[in-house]
């Protein structure tokens, strides 16, 4: 039985939800808008097309909706003021989240899929349309992540021996 | 940068990374593993990974709310009103009333998911026996997260409605009619609601399927026959300038018409 874009879509709705999250440093708003336009984007490719959307290709979709909003912000990356630690030693989803916005839109992408998705390089690359060098650069900003993550001026995680 | 050893600490890293799937296996990884032992700064990078994955997994376990599943679903169910609004035009409200050839395809669709229904409310039958029934209903309720109110307040259900179809409507308000429940549904892909009600202790289930702005239709009945050989159902459909409705339930399909008309959403009030 051939199922609708919308069991496809809620499906993979989880992970699309916390990858806008991610990709978004947090912004719930953003998120969601860039979540709403991920699915319209799978509407128009899918909906009159032969294979159905799995959900690594939705997850493919949001990352390059989410680089062709932000071609403009690559730049302007947003690695200012790095976010307080709790101070606790406990680190929540929204300071995963918000950790990302300390390293620009196509880091953050690479770093969401290689980092967060686990996704090997070869396939991260593809998805995001850049060869592997390009990509390992991409995620060797991943200390950065890692240091906003623990709030900290130096790239350490706590907890790891100094 | 390199410590003593034929492998270098980028080519480690990346042989042993992800942990949980490395690419070098055998040899290789013995060597690489060895690497990172005596390498203080490869050592830590996997010491980091794994701090990071601990904070990730959290991350992992978060679940979409259901206002973001509902905004997907509301989504699509634009999308795809906008499309078949431009690619129909015949089907315009000008051109097109709700009786007719046009109004096949939304009775069809209807009368198999009432059929389905009224197998389901059968006190004698079970969903097993209907082919496809469970699986029609998982569909329905999981593509719409299971969301439905039970209650027997108008006023509670309009504001449901309102809420959740983007339009301002109500539910049937009859003497003698009893509304059990609504909760939210699709319909060929249209996100619509149902309302059951109860009237002499029989089950009528009433669904709004929000439209674009059209021409409103008076209540018109038909008697469709479902899959599976069962009995035809009653079913009246009508149209309101937003909403495509449509009644069937335990009730004879004159009974039905004189439901629908009694609807102060009808054509003859124009509300929506």
């Amino acid at each position: 039985m051939k199922r609708a874009l919308e069991e496809h879509v809620m499906g993979a709705i989880d992970a699309l939800f916390r990858g806008a999250l991610f990709l978004r440093a947090g912004d719930t708003h953003e998120a969601e808008r860039l979540l709403e336009d991920t699915v319209l984007a799978a509407y128009h490719e899918w909906e009159r097309g032969v294979e159905p959307p799995d959900e690594d290709a939705l997850l493919v979709l949001m990352a390059r909706t989410f680089l062709s909003q932000s071609r403009g912000d690559a730049e302007a990356a947003v690695a200012g003021d790095l976010p307080p630690s709790t101070g606790d030693g406990t680190i929540t989803a929204d300071d995963v989240c918000a950790a990302a916005g300390a390293v620009a839109p196509p880091e953050r992408a690479a770093l969401w899929l290689v980092v967060i998705q686990r996704w090997r390089y070869a396939r991260a690359a593809a998805a995001l349309r850049i060869d592997e060098a390009e990509l390992r650069r991409r995620i060797g900003f991943r200390d950065r992540f890692a240091a906003a993550l623990a709030g900290l001026p130096s790239p350490r995680i706590a907890g790891l021996d100094g | 940068m390199t410590t003593p050893g034929r492998i270098s600490c980028e080519d480690a890293r990346a042989g042993l990374w992800p942990p949980e799937r490395p690419r070098l296996d055998g040899e290789a990884e013995s060597e690489a593993r060895e690497h990172v032992r005596s390498c203080s700064a490869c050592a830590r990078y996997f010491a980091q990974d794994r701090a990071l994955l601990e904070s990730l997994d959290e991350l992992r376990r978060r679940s979409a709310p259901r206002h973001v599943r509902e905004r997907v679903l509301d989504t699509l169910a634009r999308a795809r009103l906008e499309t078949s609004a431009s690619v129909r035009p015949a089907e315009t409200p000008e051109h097109v009333p709700m009786r007719g050839r046009a109004a096949v395809p939304v009775l069809t669709g209807i009368a198999s998911l009432f059929a389905i229904l009224w197998v389901l409310a059968s006190a004698d039958s079970a969903p097993a026996d209907v082919p496809g029934a469970a699986v029609a209903e998982d569909y329905v309720r999981r593509a719409v997260a299971a969301d439905y109110l039970v209650t027997d307040d108008p006023r509670e259900v309009a504001r449901f409605l309102t809420r959740e179809l983007g339009v301002q409507t109500a539910p049937l308000e009859v003497p003698g009619l009893a509304i059990e429940s609504v909760e939210i549904c699709l319909i060929e892909g249209r996100r619509a609601a149902l309302v059951v009600y109860r009237k002499d202790g029989r089950r009528i289930s009433h669904y709004l399927i929000p439209r674009p702005p059209g021409r409103t239709q008076p209540p018109t009945p038909t008697e469709t026959a479902p899959t599976g050989g069962f009995a035809t159902v009653p079913v009246v459909t009508w149209a309101t300038s937003l909403i495509e409705h449509a009644l069937v339930g335990e009730l004879s399909v004159e009974a039905l018409v004189e439901l629908a008309r009694a609807d102060d959403s009808t054509p003859a009030r124009g509300i929506d």
